[in-house]
């Protein structure tokens, strides 16, 4: 798949300025892999702000990252579609796709358009749902559902983006091999990185049914073996890396953590009636998971039997992923819920929204609700394995996709 | 507060609801207005509660002077206390002594809005109890309607095209051109991308229609009653029943009594208006309230019946009733019902004649127009003969009460206050019970002020309903056997007695029409020893 791409000599000129710096990769590729980390740095800022301030406005400072984020990607992909279109060469156009007659974008950069205008339309919708069912009071309701998918969809094409490039691994004649080769590690990691910062964000819009509190019930289990398994061995196969998987994981629990550590240490003040817990600092989302101790152990299974048939390796990947995730967090839950140790800025357990009782009783610990019989542990464990068997499936299936995008 | 820990204290918590007279409840007449003194500042606060919560209370502040340094506003819950509320937010001058502010409410409950006023007078403070309630059912507006739908077909076409070109020419190397072969996986692609999409937006609508059903359960659901009328050695008791289907767990045990009485119910002459009735129903049991009605005339009547509960929530109970005609004249009744209870007989709305014939008539009256009172003395409405009244527009509405000599007449308290007014619009669309010092219950602010002075926020503790209930009657029964000089001797022992309004035999009521239509405004003040009842007509455009 390598092809050697001619720049007009006059081109090269202006283009051997910045080659140093970009290696070749458009700016728009570099602004939506930063878009995507914004758009998903403002939601955790946003939702430390609802849970530490509550008062918000269309311009809160979270709203303008997230805003940046996902108008930068969409105006710079739209900006791209029409410099192709009305102004391309052929050759540029040659690596695009044509839709509605007329235009050519990127596969990726379609993605953050759609991401741009799903956010705008997000807007009006959100602001007449507050004045009929009144202002935040939760993550998910339909028009926030609206703003999340655009936002996911800015993040999915940054990932997309990346990986035309690195599919295409084109050998760029005006810079030297050596920066070839840092070109293509750096598209590696520029992919690694796009693939965390979606986890991220799949892993907070599900933050209510995978906080530290639903650890030690089968949803918990459930709900993971359908979320995470089919990105996870999409991008780790589509990464040509063989710790693909654990790295994005370790990416998405450093920076999770980062976020929110900082976040923890600002100072905040509720600006909103009834306070429940008194706070000076921000309140922020708990401890991530600890999704790398079965990326590890499954991208170590995936080279292993990589020449198994996919339907095969979905079975040992999914089931390996569904039984580490079990034994690692079932005990990760306890120590993070219960433990007083977990209780500081480090795992910001003790982290408590100020609409939220101080002394509520279950703060600390397990509800009788968390309690379930052996019966209900067996289905939602058997439920967890055929989940995360069908989410590997496709994820191996999108994983081989991903590996042929050229456009 | 545990209302419950001994006899004693609990007659001293109860005895603050009695020295408080007004109540706020209303229909139709969201806006809540004070007016009277914060400290050394004379204040009229107008707030405009939202109708859907959480959201925001537009607060707007009148004061005196121009040694104003600032007015904050915050938003203090019956729940969590003064502990629980945020930081108050400043208001901002908009013209000269007006001061505007929001604030948030983001639960639904028993609320109030502390004001403060610093200046070179020093600080004065004003609490003023609102209700945090949804109430509103929004549509969509049709033209954000289209623009969604616009921008939801866009979406679905960019979307069908993006996983069309995923299966299709995403794949082809560069400079490759579309074949057959991609170009019918770009259909099969987009087909199932439309499909995607279609079912995203199913699922989307379905999830949308969950959550209104959701809103739906949480709006705020009057309580509803069911009336009748039964006869008993000849007179007319009326019967009035709370449906326990609308209690919804908002107990009828915990409510105390305002101005002295557990329930305010105001009967008013169905359309012409021309029969007004201010009664003290006595509880029969938790649901049910029972009073022998005065020599009224038969006809269809509309009820309003004013309630309030122990966090200062007030409840309007709304119901219609058709009175019979009493089969017997019955010149010495044996029921005698509550001694403050009053009636009038006045001609119809906007008119000079009623339907009622051998009654003592009082004639209505209009903006400007001395009208006569029963004893003689007489009655004028301070507005300019004829004058329209804007709706949304807090005004002052001003009487003076003369002597039938002519001269300011010695006002006394009825049930506590200068004087009471109660509103109701020409469809039954609006009712409001007012006072001097505005739209709202001295009791609600008293019940808020003591749960305020309380260092910690615990939750009240109210595990015995029937306590509370008999408590609460018998200090009723001890206060129906005292003679009237004991009771008002008993009612205004701690009251901190507001002269606002009255002066020289005039009584104000701030107070802000709601909406355009005719209005009745019913008047009561006390003078030697009788209640006098004032009735005027208002036009609000």
């Amino acid at each position: 798949m390598e092809t050697a791409t001619n720049q007009a000599i006059t081109n090269e000129k202006q283009f051997s300025s910045s080659s140093k710096i970009l290696l070749a990769i458009p700016l728009y590729v570099y602004v939506s892999v930063i878009a995507s980390m914004c758009v998903i740095l403002g939601i955790l800022w946003d939702i430390a702000w609802h849970m530490s301030i509550g008062r918000d406005g269309l311009f809160s400072a979270p709203h303008v990252v997230t805003y940046i984020g996902a108008a930068a990607a969409g105006i710079f992909s739209g900006y791209q579609v029409l410099k192709t279109s009305f102004w391309g060469n052929q050759l540029e156009k040659g690596k695009m796709v044509k839709f509605w007659g007329i235009f050519y974008s990127s596969l990726g950069g379609l993605f953050c358009i759609w991401g741009g205008i799903a956010s705008l339309t997000s807007a009006p919708f959100d602001d007449w749902w507050h004045n009929t069912y009144g202002l935040d009071v939760q993550i998910l309701s339909p028009p926030h559902a609206v703003l999340l998918l655009g936002l996911m969809s800015v993040q999915m094409g940054a990932m997309i983006a990346v990986l035309a490039f690195l599919n295409r691994s084109e050998k760029i004649t005006s810079l030297s091999a050596e920066e070839n080769t840092i070109r293509s590690n750096r598209l590696q990691w520029m992919f690694i990185f796009t693939a965390a910062f979606l986890i991220t964000s799949i892993f907070t819009f599900l933050s209510e049914s995978l906080g530290r509190w639903a650890m030690h019930e089968p949803s918990f289990y459930e709900v993971a073996s359908v979320a995470f398994p089919f990105i996870l061995f999409a991008a780790g196969r589509a990464s040509n890396k063989k710790w693909g998987a654990t790295y994005i994981c370790i990416i998405f629990l450093i920076f999770h953590w980062a976020v929110n550590a900082t976040l923890r240490l600002l100072p905040a003040e509720p600006l909103l009636g009834p306070i429940h817990n008194k706070i000076s600092t921000y309140q922020t989302l708990g401890f991530p998971l600890l999704l790398f101790i079965p990326a590890f152990v499954t991208d170590w299974l995936r080279e292993k039997f990589s020449t198994k048939k996919d339907w095969l390796l979905a079975f040992i990947l999914g089931g390996a992923y569904t039984l580490i995730l079990f034994l690692t967090h079932y005990p990760f839950g306890t120590f993070l819920h219960e433990s007083p140790l977990t209780r500081n800025w480090f795992f910001g357990s003790n982290s408590w929204s100020f609409q939220n009782d101080a002394d509520w009783k279950y703060r600390f610990k397990f509800g009788p609700w968390s309690k379930k019989s052996l019966n209900e542990w067996l289905i939602g464990i058997l439920l967890s394995f055929v989940f995360s068997f069908l989410s590997t499936r496709i994820g191996l299936a999108w994983g081989n996709w991903m590996k042929k995008v050229q456009r | 507060m545990n209302f419950i820990k001994s006899k004693n204290t609990f007659f001293k918590v109860i005895s603050i609801f009695f020295v408080s007279f007004s109540t706020f409840a209303h229909i139709g007449s969201a806006g809540v207005v004070h007016e009277g003194k914060a400290g050394k500042y004379s204040v009229q606060v107008y707030i405009e509660p939202p109708d859907v919560i959480p959201g925001t209370v537009k607060v707007s502040v009148m004061v005196d002077g121009n040694d104003i340094k600032s007015v904050k506003m915050s938003p203090i819950y019956y729940w969590t206390g003064d502990e629980g509320s945020p930081r108050s937010d400043e208001g901002i001058m908009t013209e000269a002594g007006k001061y505007e502010g929001k604030i948030w409410l983001m639960e639904n409950g028993a609320a109030s809005v502390k004001v403060v006023i610093e200046g070179a007078r020093g600080k004065g403070e004003v609490l003023i109890p609102i209700a945090a309630l949804s109430t509103a059912q929004r549509q969509l507006p049709s033209s954000l309607g289209w623009i969604l739908a616009g921008l939801a077909l866009l979406l679905v076409s960019i979307m069908t095209t993006i996983i069309g070109a995923s299966t299709g020419d995403s794949l082809l190397k560069v400079g490759e051109s579309e074949n057959n072969s991609t170009k019918k996986r770009r259909i099969v692609g987009s087909t199932i991308g439309a499909s995607f999409c279609g079912l995203l937006m199913f699922g989307g609508n379905m999830w949308w229609n969950a959550e209104s059903a959701d809103y739906q359960r949480n709006i705020y659901r009057p309580y509803t009653a069911t009336s009748s009328i039964s006869l008993i050695d000849g007179q007319r008791i009326l019967n009035f029943k709370i449906d326990s289907s609308s209690v919804n767990g908002r107990s009828m045990s915990f409510i105390i009594p305002d101005h002295g009485k557990l329930m305010h119910m105001f009967l008013v002459k169905e359309g012409s208006m021309e029969v007004f009735a201010h009664l003290h129903p006595s509880r029969k049991d938790t649901l049910t309230f029972e009073a022998p009605l005065p020599n009224m005339p038969s006809g269809k009547y509309l009820i309003f019946a004013d309630v309030l509960r122990y966090h200062s929530l007030q409840n309007t109970i709304t119901d219609t009733v058709e009175i019979p005609q009493t089969p017997i004249v019955n010149l010495m009744p044996t029921f005698t019902g509550d001694s403050d209870d009053t009636f009038v007989v006045t001609n119809a709305l906007n008119k000079t004649t009623n339907s009622v014939v051998d009654e003592s008539i009082t004639i209505c009256g209009t903006p400007g127009v001395k009208t006569k009172l029963q004893d003689g003395s007489s009655i004028v409405w301070e507005e300019k003969p004829n004058q329209k009244l804007m709706a949304g527009k807090v005004y002052d509405l001003k009487f003076s009460v003369l002597t039938p000599g002519g001269k300011p007449a010695d006002l006394q308290t009825y049930l506590g206050m200068m004087g009471h007014a109660a509103v109701v619009k020409d469809d039954a669309s609006v009712y409001i019970h007012l006072h001097p010092n505005g739209t709202y219950s001295s009791t609600a602010v008293q019940v808020l002020q003591k749960r305020i002075e309380e260092t910690s926020n615990k939750r009240p503790n109210l595990n015995s309903a029937k306590q509370f209930r008999d408590s609460v009657d018998n200090i009723l029964a001890k206060l129906q056997t005292m003679s009237e000089v004991e009771r008002d001797k008993l009612l205004m022992g701690n009251m901190k007695h507001e002269n606002n309004g009255h002066h020289s035999g005039q009584v104000t009521f701030p107070y802000a029409f709601p909406k355009a239509g005719h209005y009745r405004v019913w008047l009561q003040v006390k003078r030697e020893g009788k209640i006098l009842t004032g009735v005027f007509d208002a036009d609000v455009i």
